[in-house]
């Protein structure tokens, strides 16, 4: 495979020492040193930037909303003849980029991975829609990969098999049987296609989508350890010193991801990179212990920021500022003024930043720790928001409602999957609008993929191209018959009910003109201001904004447990010792039937003693 | 010679047909006095068990709508109005919900409370609790299920509309509207209902656990309540609002335990559910009812709100530490005691006994409707050995028993229906409707009766006649009484053997009031008799039931019988159209039985 391993080995290890203690600039440039040693392919620029951030925002319900985001970028700057990918021969060297990572990449083909873990549910209600893409509930993993050798199959099952063992996960229960391959939603992410060469369109690059999600697996400090090791600074310096469990866990929702996509780093794309990006988003419930709204990041944590991360090359926090009324100042922010303040946004939708550059300030260990702590003066503003929700529920069937609180019709794509031990009628299925039950489906629904379930192989996959009308609730729904299953079937648990996974509603949403978007993945590479302009050429470039310009944002609904038919499991006991009963009563009487020989017997009388007809009994 | 061998069988096997003719009839009462016994024997401290926790996960370690959200939960109202064949009933339901911190918001808890006590006063405390209790959860991080509170309004039908909406099967018709829920959670999973009147401190806590139609709510949940009651917060528990004083006395125990369980029963029999907590079983949600219970006098230690808190918040954290549905556990059972039980296993053979019983006396009814010992003489008259036919000679009529209990039923349904319908009638009552019904039922026995009688005539002047013509050629058809008879036992043992498994109350006090008079009851040449017998057939007839229960509680008739229909249409229970459609009919084919002529 790799023509030199031990010696890059030994050389990567000595470059992490060197990187340690030297810039992360001389770390990149040691690392183009490196390849440039090999003089196999022809390297035009292999830029690699490890950027870390902590984004803190005071929602409407008092809760505080803490995203991290932890972005790791290596160069995959060959020219076109050479580049193919994630496989490409960068994962030969690794300096920032993670070698777990790297390696999994490479071995399974993968062009574009997204693995979420969430515990919780996402209060779209009151938190309006979450920083990360993606807030399913459980575990959620999707993966693009490349099937030139027609080996996606195998390479997806590789995947989450050594997905499992990295993260301690029960990732390699996502089989056949959950699997699916969605049509319209889940759409790639990466800024370009790493297959859409010059010659070929990238409609016929041989890429194969998998998507798949566990509902039910909890997420706990096992899976944030090896989480925290893909970081080049751990959790010993940085903004992820904050990341305690103790705390982590102790919140209202968390969820944490990891995202591999490929990006551009210019307009034209000439150079691009893979971009490794690490999210842990928790919100805090801040009034829970004695009813006040104030919070510090000391109070949130239990840990404190005492220097940036050396290798980062940008390390901020930002602070969504609370929306106050103009005359009264109703909170403190300390330290206040913050290094930088924004505005981003226009109109009812302006969202004031705070930005503090931990680089400028903290760069070394001799500073006092970065304190950041809010207090409201009075009491805390409410404010009531709407937002586009929807909620699945079963209803002897199943039925999925989407507000759409819009002033205007919006299109989405809602992605239903189904275990096959619901068996779904298809012609049940019909479209309820504010209420009242539609005679033309059509009008909402525009585009159908439905993908039969097959017993004990695959899902059921509905998947809808929507046109949700002006400020209306839609309801779908779909009756099911549940299936008698094996007694082998059942899970320890069967009691307990089926988990039935979330619907996802992907929607567009046109980003308002400066406004930092939601959930998507590229609304990231605006806070991270790497050239630590970006928030501000995104607020003066705001004019320029194409009206099309539009973020995904994925809505998830809840999970629900559905009952199926259960065994009582101390049944068998019984059912075994009747059984034998009956049996050797049947058995006794029939084999005893079978094998004895009636004869009709003649009356002896005193003359006839001798008698012919003597009973002949076997 | 091989003949006489036959014979001999033949009379060997009559002897044995003969001996269990003669016995049966005696058999089927024995088997009635094991049955008695062995019901009056459950209570007894032998025959139950000692309570134990089953459910391993389970151990016991450890403007309303305005006061929920400023506690921080979700909270939303529900309007409901529903339409029985007698009134109007709207009402307004208050609840909301603890989202459990990092939870996946699949299953939940409900913890809830009628606005009006079964004091019929305001539930005052229960519904502070509830309040404080929704503070304390808000603050606690380690629920892993959520928590919906309820408070409920009306007698029942409000926390039924709740829960009808909560799974999805509110309606808008003529007479129903369950407003749909705006707030949810998951799937519930176990719920308790507080009842605790006024604002003062208690004595003891009962624990109301029969619901719709005898359902019972798995056992740990009760076993769970008394096992916190015992430790972490000591409260005296009993069953039911019947506080029964401490005894070591044999005797007064075993009175007690007898009582306790009569009670349960009694409940169970009904099928109108104790408290709100019976509404729940219909949706497979275990549930309780937890009542103050306030007596002068009462020795036990009081208790107030803070340690019914610390009761309930340790019962919620056990109920989340459930890791499936409550299963382990008894689902069929008879408590003596709250420390004490009577498993399925243990209970149902009086009644399967009491079944046998019926059949024994409808088998030798039959029997004796052939013409083995009857006809005995006629064939047997020139010989001395008695020859047994393989078949019967004599036929056996079903036309007036088949009509009589086609009829019989029809009358029953047609009384049911015209009970439950609203005709729209000025003036009309259920009294009066039920009037109407006994009419009817009144019009079949008569109509049954004088034709049997008048056909009985007829047949007999047809075979003096032809007894003219051939002498003893035909024989003279069984008697219609025992056709009919038999028929009636056989169907009154399939009624209770049946009802058994769904309702076992119910069934054991059908069982019991229709056992000995149906299995003794036979016409007699004296008029007085047989018109006893019906007297006492129509004594435990529905109305004349209705009339009883109504005397016994003191209560007005009208008052008994809107119970039941409210009961029905409210709540969905079976004790109308079993009392209307099995038990009616079968105790008119009892009343026809006893008047028709004798041979």
């Amino acid at each position: 495979m790799r023509r030199f391993p031990d010696r890059i080995l030994l050389l990567s290890g000595a470059l992490l020492c060197f990187a340690t203690i030297s810039s992360p600039a001389a770390a990149t440039s040691s690392s183009q040193h490196a390849f440039a040693a090999r003089d196999t392919v022809p390297v035009l620029h292999a830029p690699e930037a490890f950027h870390e951030q902590l984004i803190l925002k005071p929602m409407n319900d008092g809760s505080v909303y803490s995203h991290f985001q932890f972005t790791t970028h290596v160069g995959t700057m060959m020219d076109e003849e050479h580049f193919d990918g994630a496989a490409s021969n960068i994962f030969t060297h690794y300096n920032l980029f993670p070698r777990s990572i790297g390696q999994i990449l490479h071995s399974f083909d993968v062009e574009e991975l997204h693995l979420t873990f969430t515990q919780g549910r996402w209060q779209y209600g009151d938190w309006g829609y979450p920083l990360a893409p993606s807030v399913g509930t459980g575990v959620e993993l999707s993966a693009w990969m490349n099937d030139h050798t027609y080996q996606a199959e195998a390479n997806w099952k590789g995947l989450t098999n050594t997905l499992s063992g990295l993260f301690c996960a029960s990732l390699n229960f996502i089989d056949d049987t959950i699997s699916i391959e969605p049509k319209m939603a889940f759409r790639h992410e990466g800024l370009y296609n790493v297959h859409a060469r010059a010659n070929t369109s990238s409609e016929n690059a041989p890429r194969k989508l998998r998507y798949g999600s566990l509902p039910h697996e909890n997420v706990c400090t096992e899976n944030l350890t090896p989480w925290i090791k893909l970081l080049p600074c751990k959790n010993k310096a940085g903004i992820a010193s904050l990341l305690k469990s103790h705390k982590l866990f102790d919140t209202r929702f968390y969820s944490m991801a990891v995202h591999v996509r490929p990006v551009c780093e210019d307009e034209l794309c000439r150079v691009k990179s893979l971009e490794l990006t690490q999210t842990i988003s928790t919100v805090f419930d801040v009034a829970r212990q004695d009813g006040s709204y104030d919070w510090s990041l000391s109070g949130l944590f239990e840990r404190e920021i005492t220097q940036a991360c050396p290798l980062a090359s940008t390390s901020n926090v930002i602070v969504h500022l609370p929306q106050t009324t103009p005359d009264s100042n109703q909170y403190q922010l300390g330290p206040y003024p913050p290094h930088k303040t924004y505005t981003t946004g226009a109109a009812d939708n302006a969202q004031e930043i705070a930005v503090y550059d931990l680089r400028k300030t903290y760069s070394n260990e001799s500073s006092t720790p970065f304190q950041l702590s809010l207090n409201w003066e009075n009491s805390r503003p409410k404010s009531a928001h709407r937002y586009f929700t929807g909620f699945g529920q079963e209803r002897g069937g199943l039925s999925i409602e989407v507000h759409n609180s819009d002033s205007q019709d919006r299109e989405a794509i809602l992605l239903d999957t189904l275990p096959w031990y619901l068996k779904l009628y298809l012609h049940t299925f019909s479209v309820e609008v504010n209420g009242k039950p539609l005679a033309n489906q059509k009008d909402v629904v525009k585009k159908m993929f439905y993908q039969q379930a097959v017993d004990r192989s695959r899902p059921a996959v509905l998947e809808l191209a929507l046109n949700l009308p002006a400020n209306s609730m839609v309801k779908f729904s779909i009756s099911f018959d549940k299936v008698f299953l094996k007694y082998t079937e059942h899970p320890p648990d069967a009691n307990r009910g089926f988990d039935v996974g979330y619907a996802v509603v992907t929607a567009p949403l046109p980003r308002q003109k400066g406004q930092i978007g939601y959930g998507g993945l590229d609304h990231s590479r605006v806070y991270q201001g790497r050239d630590a302009s970006l928030v501000e050429t995104r607020q003066v470039s705001s004019d320029t904004i194409a009206e099309d310009e539009r973020d995904m944002i994925r809505v998830y609904t809840e999970t629900l447990l559905v009952s199926l038919p259960t065994p009582d499991f101390s049944m068998p006991y019984n059912v075994i010792t009747l059984t034998c009963t009956v049996i050797a009563l049947f058995f006794g009487s029939m084999f005893n039937l079978l094998t004895r020989d009636f004869q009709e017997e003649e009356p002896t009388t005193a003359k006839d003693v001798k008698g012919k007809g003597k009973s002949k009994v076997e | 010679m091989g003949l006489l061998s036959r014979l001999s069988k033949a009379q060997k096997q009559q002897m044995f047909g003969r001996f269990v003719l003669d016995w049966m009839p005696r058999l089927s009462y024995v088997l009635v006095a094991v049955s008695f016994v062995w019901l009056l024997a459950l209570p007894h401290q032998s025959y139950s068990k000692h309570t134990y926790v089953s459910e391993n996960a389970l151990m016991p370690g450890s403007a309303l709508q305005d006061e929920f959200s400023k506690i921080g939960l979700k909270a939303a109202t529900q309007n409901y109005t529903l339409t029985t064949s007698t009134d109007s009933r709207s009402g307004v339901n208050t609840y909301a919900v603890f989202y459990a911190p990092r939870s996946d918001g699949t299953e939940a808890l409900v913890l809830s409370a009628p606005w009006i006590s079964r004091d019929k006063i305001t539930n005052t405390n229960a519904i502070a609790l509830i309040l404080a209790l929704g503070r304390v959860f808000k603050r606690c991080s380690h629920f892993s299920k959520d928590i919906i509170f309820v408070v409920s309004d009306g007698d029942a039908e409000g926390l039924q509309a709740w829960l009808k909406a909560y799974h999805g099967l509110d309606q808008t018709t003529s007479d129903h509207f369950e407003e749909t829920l705006t707030v949810r959670s998951g799937a519930i999973q176990a719920a308790l209902n507080l009842d605790f009147a006024g604002t003062g401190d208690y004595n003891a806590m009962g624990i109301f656990f029969e619901g719709v139609n005898g359902q019972l709510p798995n056992l740990d949940m009760i076993n769970t309540i008394t096992r916190i009651a015992a430790g972490i917060a000591p409260v005296e528990v009993t069953l039911h609002d019947e506080l029964v004083p401490y005894t070591e006395n044999m005797t007064k125990n075993y009175i007690n335990s007898l009582k306790k369980m009569l009670y349960m029963m009694k409940y169970q029999a009904a099928g109108t559910p104790t408290g709100n907590h019976g509404l729940y079983l219909k949706y497979k949600i275990d549930a309780i009812t937890l009542y103050g219970i306030d007596k002068l006098g009462w020795p036990s230690q009081r208790y107030n709100l803070f340690r019914l808190g610390s009761l309930i918040e340790s019962a919620f954290r056990s109920l989340n530490n459930l890791l499936e549905h409550l299963h382990q556990s008894f689902f069929f059972y008879l408590l003596s005691g709250v420390h004490r039980y009577t498993s399925i296993g243990l209970y149902m053979p009086p009644v399967i006994i009491l079944g046998v019983a019926f059949i024994l006396q409808a088998l030798s009814l039959w029997g004796l409707s052939s013409d083995l010992p009857l006809e005995l003489e006629a064939i047997a008259s020139d010989e001395k050995v008695a020859i047994a036919l393989p078949y019967s000679l004599r036929s056996r009529e079903l036309k007036l028993a088949a009509t009589t209990l086609t009829l019989a039923f029809v009358a029953g349904g047609a009384s049911f229906n015209l009970l439950t319908t609203s005709f729209g009638i000025p003036g009309e009552t259920p009294l009066l409707k039920l009037m109407a019904s006994v009419g009817v039922c009144s019009m079949l026995v008569l109509s049954a009766v004088s034709s049997a009688h008048v056909r009985h005539r007829i047949l007999k002047s047809k075979k003096i006649k032809a007894g003219a013509n051939a002498k003893g050629t035909s024989l003279t058809p069984a008697a219609d009484w025992i056709v009919l008879k038999t028929c009636v036992l056989a169907l009154s043992a399939l009624v209770v053997t049946t009802l058994s498994a769904l309702n076992f109350s119910l069934a054991v006090s059908i069982g019991l009031v229709i056992v000995l008079p149906f299995m003794a009851f036979r016409p007699s040449s004296y008029v007085i008799l047989s018109g006893l017998q019906a007297a006492i057939l129509v004594a435990i007839s529905p109305p004349g039931l209705m009339m009883a229960a109504a005397s016994w509680y003191s209560m007005d008739p009208a008052q008994v019988l809107n119970w039941v229909l409210e009961g029905y249409e409210v709540l969905g229970t079976w004790l109308l159209p079993t009392i209307c459609c099995i038990y009616w009919p079968l105790n008119l084919a009892a009343i026809v039985m006893v008047l028709l002529p004798v041979s």
